[in-house]
């Protein structure tokens, strides 16, 4: 029964790992396209004052400062997702590498504070 | 293409080829979950206690915390496994912790001092891990575009498109990244890497999707799979450098060069002091993890007593390594005094040692040990030649019968005989003398041997009952 319920454990956050990183592929697709049309908006539509956007299902013509705004904050908020799925993503492989059985001081270094070039 | 690349794959893996050492056959303690040595494991047999208490050892060094400056003293007469246990423990702990075999007479040398000698191995055997990250985008290049101006003059502008298995994206590059990209001649189907931080190019071959597209490519083209995942990667890699390693850097300009060339000379206190700050700080910052190993000193009844002395006191350094020592003296002579100590060690660093004896061999475990060594070394040996081999071991040394196995099966081949049998073990018994045999035959032809001069008294008695002859 232990060794079920520790193979369950095991497959749940595995499964977590997984669906984190689909998440972020996610999240870096929209990041992409969200430059592309900064720099778009940048390059070639930079005579008009209102443009064109997609909003999901929803065109919507809009000034292109609010947009340029609204697209910069998305930005921010997909970055710092990013970062914090990162952060959980290192303490789940922690987690399942204890769960395997090793002591966790593999994965676990992982989560050091990075060197920064001097 | 694809046929070179196997065969220096299969080069490599010739000049790969392992040595068989007179350790080689082991590859851990054969220890259970429960700490109980199970009795032959991993290549080692029996010496059970012995086993066990390097077991407990080994949990003690891999909690971390709590073994700066211990110190084992594995005592036990010649030939009862105190360097196997010591390989055992060194491949349990596997490759990221330090682990430094020393033999006590390395430590003199003309070149370094003996202080300096014994802290340099003492840092090699700590390690600090500090981990290094970067954010890079890396894809397949799907098209690369580059406008430039009629005049020549104007600045140059252009679009790259990038893809992974599940994305794709266009970029718009500056006229750095244009020449970057120029630089290193980036085509339509190469998997490239660029740096965020620094904007440096890196190829790292071409697509397999494109193998197809030229008839005849350049010898040394790699093909790599399409990448998959995020366009913009965080790559992180963690190293781990031991201490002594970050000492040499320091220590001069071109540091590093005189880590391989191994000519490192003494390393000043400053130096050392200043690196021990150093990762003090990292550590209060998150940066760097020690990572405290093991230092296992063979022999260590050679050392003097100044040696002794050094190492009491680096015994308790908080920055200090678990520190194995091993010895086969009884009662003797402390090198540098007149005085007899236990083990040929001074009593005081002894107050601060676990002690872990090993006994003798019985007769069955050295039969399991030379059917082990007659694996690795791929000889085979019939029923009655092993149980003849284990009575030599029995009543010489177990070296000696190991040694005869390889001896044995080059007489056996001679005779175009698949396994090696008893009249085989009997021919290089005659022509190989043990060390017993060897001390008869110098007793009986005493008058004929040049400088000759056998004056019982002197010996030192090592554990065990038989007079060795000290080396």
């Amino acid at each position: 029964m232990e060794l079920l319920s520790n193979f369950q454990k095991r497959e749940i956050i595995a499964e977590e790992i997984l669906t984190n990183k689909e998440l972020i592929v996610d999240y870096d697709r929209r990041r992409n396209s969200n430059r592309e049309a900064l720099s778009k908006l940048k390059k070639e539509l930079s005579s008009e004052k209102k443009v064109w956007v997609n909003l999901g299902d929803l065109f919507v013509k809009m000034p292109k400062q609010n947009i340029e705004t609204m697209i910069r904050k998305d930005q921010e908020t997909l970055d710092s997702e990013i970062t914090d799925i990162r952060e959980a993503m290192k303490e789940k492989v922690v987690e399942l590498e204890k769960l395997e059985g090793g002591d966790g001081s593999k994965a676990k270094a992982f989560q050091l504070k990075a060197m920064t070039k001097t | 293409m694809a046929s070179t690349s196997t065969d220096t794959t299969g080069l490599r893996d010739i000049t790969k080829m392992e040595r068989i050492g007179a350790h080689s056959h082991i590859h851990g303690l054969g220890l259970d979950d429960n700490l109980e040595a199970r009795e032959t494991g991993q290549g080692m047999v029996g010496q059970l206690k012995a086993r066990r208490a390097a077991g407990v050892m080994l949990k003690m060094i891999q909690d971390g915390n709590k073994n700066a400056g211990r110190a084992i003293l594995m005592a036990g007469a010649p030939g009862t496994g105190k360097t196997a246990i010591a390989m055992g423990m060194a491949q349990s702990l596997g490759a990221d912790v330090p682990f430094t075999m020393l033999a006590a007479s390395e430590i003199f040398s003309l070149e370094m001092s003996k202080t300096e000698a014994l802290t340099q191995a003492f840092r090699r055997s700590i390690g600090v891990r500090i981990k290094e990250e970067s954010e890079i985008i890396e894809g397949e290049v799907v098209e690369i575009q580059i406008d430039r101006s009629t005049t020549g003059l104007g600045q140059k502008s252009g679009k790259l498109t990038l893809k992974t298995t599940e994305m794709e994206t266009m970029y718009d590059l500056g006229a750095k990244m244009i020449d970057a990209l120029n630089k290193e001649k980036v085509m339509a189907g190469d998997v490239i890497t660029i740096d965020k931080a620094s904007g440096r190019i890196s190829k790292l071959g071409r697509s397999f999707t494109r193998a197809r597209d030229y008839d005849a490519m350049g010898s040394d083209t790699k093909f790599v799979q399409c990448p998959d995942g995020e366009l913009q990667k965080r790559k992180e890699v963690v190293h781990t450098v031991s201490l002594h390693e970050m000492d040499v850097i320091n220590s001069r300009s071109q540091g590093f060069l005189a880590l391989f060339s191994g000519d490192t000379g003494e390393i000043k206190t400053e130096v050392r002091e200043q690196i021990n700050q150093k990762v003090g700080e990292w550590r209060e910052e998150g940066k760097a993890e020690i990572v405290p190993g093991v230092l296992f000193i063979d022999e260590v009844h050679v050392l003097d007593i100044e040696c002794f002395s050094f190492l009491n006191r680096a015994l308790e350094d908080p920055l200090a390594p678990v520190v194995i020592m091993a010895s086969n003296r009884g009662i003797s002579k402390i090198r540098g005094t007149n005085y007899k100590s236990p083990h040929g060690l001074p009593v005081d660093l002894l107050d601060r040692l676990l002690i872990i004896s090993t006994t003798a061999y019985t007769e069955p475990e050295i039969k399991q040990i030379l059917t082990i060594r007659c694996e690795e070394e791929d000889v085979q040996m019939t029923e009655d030649a092993k149980d003849i081999l284990t009575r030599i071991g029995m009543e010489t040394s177990l070296r000696y019968a190991i040694h005869l196995i390889t001896a044995s099966s080059f007489v056996a081949k001679k005779r175009k005989a698949a396994a090696v049998d008893v009249a085989d073990i009997k021919r290089v018994y005659s022509l190989f003398l043990d060390e017993k045999r060897s001390v008869q035959m110098l007793k009986e032809y005493q008058g004929q041997y040049m400088y000759n001069e056998i004056d019982m008294a002197d010996r030192e008695p090592a554990i065990g009952n038989s007079m060795q002859m000290s080396v």
